[in-house]
């Protein structure tokens, strides 16, 4: 058997075999491998002591009022956010989209009715003009998109 | 009943007992947010008390990683094991504090001796004594090794002992590969080795 002392990544097995996570077959061929590996040896009697020596370190216990103090810290938070509208979760997506649409739909209803052929050059001035605000609409349809993917927020990533 | 509504109750039936727990948080059930809170209140604090070595400030944070998950509770998805997200958030606050420096101005821990003091607060001359000093100094030492380690070693050794957590969990909630967490691991303990060796 190769010394797993050789590269860090093999000496993981001897970490596990110290924190007994290791599988009865494997630890079975690592301690004949420790019979004759002085340095392996070693190394597990070292990290036996680690092991053993943070076991030693036991945590305190915790306090009584712990969670009538976050009770309370709750009610505060609740209290200072205030009442706010919740929608359910499946309506959370749909609505701002919803909102985005319409107010598409609005802009280019707004746009629809076009009582008479402007001259030549206003005709391009117009055309110009409504370039713009169709992109301005594109922008903030944009927006409004990322403000639909940002609610509600991903809390998985914190 | 509707198939759609069956395979959402399987789905749900299939999920580990913490997140169905906060499913129902998340529905208005504080009941299961009491039950979550039973169940993981002590592995976050000691967790936490064996990141900032201060019984208080760990209370303090272990408060906070309750209240942010209370109040994600709406949007609350599980698409991670709940450990994974509740340590996640534990040890963000936790290496924050540490790197905040907020630990340095707290001065020496309330609950950290150090084996001069404890001198000073023994009662008697009891034959038990020197046993009593020398776990006390050994302690004293399990915490100094462990503080000198940087915070990301210091928290992968801490799941990796006392939660009993796998590679790719601590992976998860440090946000790195899990050769990363090996390497984490692997350092941390050469040091711990180093300076804890001479405990045997």
């Amino acid at each position: 058997m190769r010394c797993p002392l050789l590269n860090e990544a093999s000496a993981e097995l001897l970490l596990a075999y110290c924190a007994r996570r290791l599988d009865p077959e494997m630890a079975r061929v690592l301690e004949r491998h420790m019979e004759h590996c002085a340095e392996c040896r070693a190394f597990g009697e070292q990290q036996r002591a680690v092991w053993e020596a943070l076991d030693a370190w036991e945590a305190l216990p915790v306090s009584p009022d712990f969670d009538e103090r976050l009770y309370r810290r709750i009610e505060a938070a609740g209290r200072a956010s205030g009442p706010r509208l919740r929608l359910p979760a499946w309506l959370r997506v749909p609505v701002p989209l919803a909102v985005a649409s319409a107010l598409l739909v609005a802009a280019l209803l707004l746009k629809v009715p076009r009582p008479a052929l402007p001259e030549p050059d206003q005709a391009e001035y117009l055309e110009a003009e409504g370039v713009e605000r169709a992109l301005e609409d594109i922008e903030m349809l944009r927006a409004l998109n990322l403000v639909a993917q940002a609610s509600p927020p991903n809390t998985q990533r914190m | 009943m509707p198939s759609r509504v069956k395979t959402c109750m399987a789905a749900v039936a299939a999920l580990e007992p913490d997140a169905q727990l906060m499913l129902r948080v998340k529905e208005g059930d504080a009941a299961s947010f009491d039950l979550l809170l039973a169940r993981h209140r002590a592995p976050v604090v000691h967790y936490l008390y064996r990141m900032v070595q201060n019984q208080a400030v760990a209370e303090e944070l272990a408060q906070e990683v309750f209240l942010r998950v209370y109040k994600a509770r709406w949007s609350y998805e599980p698409t991670a094991k709940f450990t994974t997200w509740l340590f996640r958030i534990a040890t963000h606050l936790a290496l924050n504090h540490l790197r905040d420096g907020r630990a340095d101005r707290a001065g020496e821990s309330l609950d950290q001796e150090a084996p001069g003091c404890l001198l000073r607060q023994l009662p008697d001359r009891r034959p038990t004594i020197e046993q009593e000093l020398l776990e006390e100094v050994r302690r004293a030492e399990v915490r100094m090794a462990v503080m000198a380690l940087p915070g990301k070693q210091r928290a992968a050794v801490l799941m990796h002992k006392y939660l009993e957590m796998e590679y790719t969990q601590i992976a998860r909630v440090l946000n790195c590969s899990e050769s990363a967490v090996k390497s984490l691991l692997f350092r941390a303990y050469e040091k711990l080795r180093a300076r804890l060796a001479h405990l045997v």
